[in-house]
């Protein structure tokens, strides 16, 4: 949700319209029914200025709920109504990218990075593309050219993202059997943010092919009890 | 001549041949709209030529109802008559199974010389002994079989070397129809409750004694100290190439167990550390369907696995020097393809005879009220197919492989053989609720060979080899099967390695029997034949 306050701050992007403030809000609470009430509202009054922005918002709370059939259909409607609302490509880049629609994905997160190309988010989401259509070199320009963005923010930037684009880093570094350089990016995510149960398990899979048996376990147990945290369940 | 030329490339195509078939059936699963997980995760497919004529007949264990779980319609076998035909000859069989069947094993558990039949249920599993003159008997309780969990997998396999079959039962959850749990909620909205948050129940090792009679060895191999598992899928082979048969059970939303073989029937679960056990992201999936296949070309097995809806289906490949397997789902193009589907029986094959393995995984959700707008998926849903394009696979659409791949299903088993003696590979779908579907595979033909194995030394049962490996080799091209047990999804598929050649010159056929023995043939020319050890 930082993102999204981020997105729609961004001085390079088009301005929400006052007018569903309330929507987003709502959406941004988690109340989700209500926010698209609220936009439907929206959409009802008399000769809305911005009914594209509207489905953004409809299409956003589908997307929180990671309900992106849904999402997609109301980014795509409000990019018809609105092609200058560059945020909702942005969001459609990424349901897209859930969708398995890899190359509309692509053309719509460059699209974005046209008109914002500061936004490391979007650098990162090229690069899953990438992985997922196998340009591993690709792949790792962009999740590259998405940590310097990151870091470029200085004290700013959120260590959680950073942690997320290093894991994602080393899955490239690995698809290219670079184990040393998984290696250092996975450490580098947990030195980031060392409450991920997903980083470990990948940090003990490439140990245990480095041949250090006794750092996979450890890695890998830290795994396990991370899991079991998160899920509540013991063992599972 | 055009035409020509694509009769000679060879192209995936299927026609649903199930009208003329013969094959009228309708698999019982609970009710229409399933409300409870027990009737959405049947029912098998077994394929077995029962009658030893040199075709595959076809048994279907079927399902049963809520109200009555244990008195359900009842099994059917089904002869094939050639020519796609089939006649139902369940009456005449001697088959009176009507339990809630789940998944089938075949082979020739008692060493009569005929397969037998071991049906994974809801409720007492049975064996049913083929005495050779096209009857079954029960020999459920003289077996010392008969367990009465749910029992969703089995699989024979020898796994102490001896000759016989021994028996892996995979057990999912304690389930009461009389006493269901109360529901729980997905995306917001109300469905059946499990497995998460369910009891499992842990799976079961039997090793044969001899003709046909069972004992209880979970303890003293090593099973017992798996935690009690949700398990699912099922398959034997010798994963680690010690010429020994290990067990891989695919388990509902927890780690997956891959049981390495260690002798004298000692197993030993190693999936965690040969990455068997998770997805590459770290974390459990449903893993309801298993195909193996030498996807990067190493000669080792390649595993992939079909998965619950918003995750995707996954490949695990296998790392160099037999160091483990590695999630490389995203590099065949595998993974972001099947996130809208629910995946369960799938196989490797080579269908359209073209020298490299293809991949088809049959779809349908569990939920009835899944829906684009609520579930990003929908109830019934499409088989995926995917061609062996270069290094990576490419869904191939209906309008190339025929309007079978656009119909949507519930679709849970599937089990996959050359039914009519083409030399390519046909398959039978189960439907959960739904009719039974033959789709013959009616592609241009390459020249196409099927490798069957045939261990005829006295007192073995494993007679077709199930465990074993066939390598064909002609000029630059090496082609690796398996002899899986078990696989697909609650199947039994035929125990015949299927190859597409490279043209019409000598082939070398390398067997690995199960116990490790290897056998070198040299063929010429396409066809069907057995490898037989005296």
């Amino acid at each position: 949700m930082t993102l999204l306050l981020a997105l729609l701050a961004a001085a390079a992007l088009p301005r929400l319209d006052p007018g569903l403030t309330d929507a987003f809000r709502l959406v941004q609470g988690g109340r989700f029914d209500d926010g698209r009430r609220a936009a439907e509202v929206y959409l009802a009054s008399p000769a809305p200025a911005h009914p594209g922005q509207a489905q953004f918002v409809i299409g956003l709370s589908y997307h929180q709920q990671k309900l992106y059939e849904r999402a997609e259909a109301h980014f795509a409607r409000g990019l018809g109504l609105e092609p200058d609302y560059v945020t909702a490509r942005f969001f459609r880049g990424f349901a897209l990218l859930n969708l398995g629609r890899l190359d509309e994905a692509r053309a719509e997160l460059e699209a974005y990075l046209a008109r914002d190309p500061d936004e490391a988010e979007a650098r990162f989401g090229l690069g899953l593309v990438a992985l997922e259509q196998d340009r591993p070199q690709d792949a790792q320009r962009a999740i590259e050219s998405a940590i310097a963005t990151a870091e470029g923010k200085g004290a700013r930037a959120d260590r959680r993202d950073l942690a997320r684009y290093q894991a994602r880093l080393a899955d490239v570094h690995l698809r290219l059997d670079h184990l040393e350089a998984a290696r250092a990016s996975l450490e580098k995510s947990i030195a980031l943010h060392p409450e991920h149960f997903e980083t470990w398990h990948k940090l003990s899979r490439v140990l245990r092919r480095l041949g250090d048996a006794a750092g996979a376990d450890r890695a890998q147990e830290r795994s396990d009890e991370l899991f079991r945290r998160r899920t509540g369940q013991e063992g599972s | 001549m055009t035409f020509a030329i694509a009769l000679l490339a060879g192209a995936l195509h299927f026609t649903d041949a199930t009208e003329r078939s013969g094959l009228r059936m309708s698999l019982t699963s609970g009710a229409d709209t399933p409300t409870q997980i027990l009737e959405v995760k049947g029912g098998g497919l077994a394929l077995i030529d029962y009658d030893d004529d040199g075709d595959l007949d076809l048994f279907v264990p079927n399902g049963a109802t809520l109200d009555a779980p244990t008195r359900g319609p009842g099994a059917r076998l089904f002869e094939n008559l050639g020519g796609l035909r089939f006649k139902d000859v369940t009456a005449q069989s001697g088959i009176a199974f009507r339990g809630w069947g789940m998944g089938v094993a075949v082979g020739d558990v008692d060493g009569n010389g005929f397969d037998d039949i071991y049906v994974a249920a809801f409720g007492p599993d049975a064996l049913l002994l083929n005495d050779g003159h096209k009857r079954f008997r029960d020999g459920t309780a003289a077996a010392g079989l008969g367990d009465t969990r749910w029992s969703t997998a089995a699989a024979l396999a020898d796994l102490d070397a001896d000759g016989d079959l021994d028996l892996y039962v995979a057990n999912y959850l304690e389930f009461d129809p009389a006493h269901p749990p109360p529901g729980a909620t997905f995306r917001g909205l109300p469905v059946f409750a499990g497995p998460k948050g369910l009891t499992p129940t842990p799976d079961v090792l039997y090793e044969n004694r001899g003709g046909g009679r069972f004992r209880d060895v979970t303890q003293s191999s090593g099973i017992a100290a798996a935690k009690p598992s949700f398990g699912l899928g099922l398959a034997i082979l010798d994963f680690d190439g010690d010429a020994r048969p290990d067990v891989f059970v695919g388990n509902d939303s927890m780690p997956s167990f891959l049981w390495l073989n260690r002798g004298g029937l000692r197993f030993e679960d190693r999936a965690l550390a040969l990455g068997l056990a998770l997805n590459g992201d770290g974390e459990a999936q449903a893993t309801m369907g298993i195909a193996v296949g030498d996807v990067n070309g190493d000669g080792r097995p390649d595993v992939f696995t079909t998965n619950f809806a918003d995750d995707t289906n996954t490949l695990r490949a296998s790392l160099p020097g037999g160091a483990g397997w590695e999630d490389r789902t995203r590099q065949y193009n595998l993974g972001a393809v099947s996130r809208p589907f629910l995946g369960w029986a799938t196989a490797f094959h080579d269908f359209d005879l073209d020298g490299d393995e293809d991949l088809l995984a049959f779809n349908g959700h569990v939920y009835p009220t899944a829906r684009p707008d609520t579930m990003d998926s929908t109830y019934r849903q499409t088989p995926l197919l995917f061609e062996r394009a270069g290094a990576r696979f490419e869904r191939v659409l209906p309008e190339r492989a025929g309007p079978w791949l656009a119909e949507a299903h519930v679709d849970r088993s599937a089990a996959f053989g050359d039914l009519d003696g083409d030399g390519d590979v046909d398959v039978v779908v189960a439907e959960r609720g739904g009719p039974i579907r033959l789709l013959e595979n009616d592609g241009a033909r390459g020249p196409a060979l099927a490798v069957s194995l045939r261990d005829r030394r006295p007192g073995i049962g494993n007679r077709h080899g199930l465990g074993g490996k066939v390598v064909l080799r002609q000029g630059d091209s090496v082609q690796t099967r398996w002899i899986v047990s078990g696989g697909s999804f609650q199947a039994v598929s035929a125990p015949v390695a299927y190859f597409g050649l490279a043209g019409p010159g000598v082939a070398t056929v390398e067997v690995t029997w199960p116990d490790g023995t290897v056998q070198e043939v040299e063929r010429t020319g396409a066809g069907a034949f057995t490898i037989e050890r005296r």
